[in-house]
């Protein structure tokens, strides 16, 4: 009888700890879940653009949407002027880039701290010092409200053209959005 | 007399091992920033102006002429701005040629669109040109 009890006892405590244990790790998955993860997170895939070269999946989701999104501006005169340097070609930098490679790498890297990445880093301006012509000489004019609106439509067309999801695109825009402020001076 | 001696012989050596050390430098930055091959993989982008007024049906041939040239990655044209930018392998070809080709093939009356050097200082604050790295290049990309 003890015997049975104690037994009881035990499994009762074996199913508790393993709920417990299920409940938190589902609790931390939903939790720890970023954009990134939703765009294929840490997931190695080979990189179509490079030979032989693999790429985080959630990073490749992002820089397809980076890459749409700057032929969309760089073929949109009301925001082209803004990105003069899409247009330099390959240079005898150490890094050996071009202007529009340069841009989506730095755009890419933005995008994928933004989102939650861990892997990369973004060591370009803050986005306020990045939009304000008195610490970024490269910034003819501080942006108004209807460039920053273009970008994010053109950002919206760029991300529609690489299938991504209405869902993933509005999380996007999120992320966009919350730097309104920092990019928008007057 | 001997301290002297000691000082002088120093100071010669210390000024001949900097002399070595600076010619390093520059022989090390020269080599790291002489202009290489482009990378086979590596892309640039172009953008052709389209003097005229265009439909979609006309962006459409205008793209499809585009990708058949030789070296192309990708295409896209603006019906609404008359704009069509493209990305190439500069490794296989130059954005020239691939303009004269689309011109000796299409009526379009084109050119191509190639910003200032004004215009390209003023690029995207994204890329940003302030850091010590660009600041070094830029300073051995002069004296070179």
């Amino acid at each position: 009888m003890k015997k049975a009890f104690l037994l009881t006892c035990l499994c009762g405590l074996v199913i508790a700890a393993s709920s417990v244990s299920s409940c938190k790790k589902s609790d931390s998955t939903t939790a720890t879940m970023t954009l990134y993860d939703s765009l294929g997170g840490t997931t190695m895939v080979s990189d179509p653009t490079a030979t032989g070269t693999m790429i985080e999946k959630g990073r490749l989701g992002l820089r397809s949407v980076v890459d749409s999104t700057i032929f969309v501006i760089a073929a949109d005169t009301s925001l082209s002027v803004y990105f003069a340097t899409l247009l330099s070609e390959v240079s005898a930098s150490p890094q050996n880039l071009s202007g529009f490679t340069a841009l989506s790498k730095n755009l890419t890297d933005f995008f994928c701290v933004a989102t939650g990445a861990k892997n990369f880093t973004y060591s370009g301006k803050s986005m306020s010092a990045a939009h304000d012509p008195s610490q970024n000489s490269r910034m003819g004019m501080k942006a108004d409200s209807t460039a920053f609106n273009h970008f994010v439509s053109d950002l919206v067309v760029g991300a529609q053209k690489c299938g991504l999801s209405n869902q993933l695109i509005g999380q996007v825009g999120v992320v966009v959005n919350s730097v309104k402020s920092q990019v928008v001076q007057r | 007399m001997t301290t002297k001696k000691f000082i002088k012989r120093s100071l010669v050596i210390s000024g001949f091992t900097l002399l070595l050390l600076l010619t390093i430098l520059c022989v090390h930055v020269y080599m790291a920033t002489r202009p290489h091959a482009p990378d086979p993989d590596a892309v640039a982008m172009a953008r052709i102006d389209v003097k005229q007024v265009i439909t979609q049906a006309d962006a459409d041939k205008i793209t499809a002429c585009l990708y058949q040239q030789n070296g192309i990655d990708h295409v896209l044209c603006n019906p609404q701005t008359g704009v069509a930018v493209f990305t190439y392998y500069p490794a296989k070809t130059t954005a020239d040629l691939i303009i004269n080709a689309f011109k000796s093939q299409s009526d379009y009356k084109i050119t191509r669109f190639i910003p200032s050097a004004a215009d390209l200082a003023k690029g995207c604050p994204a890329m940003s040109n302030h850091s010590l790295t660009y600041k070094v290049y830029s300073f051995f990309k002069h004296i070179f």
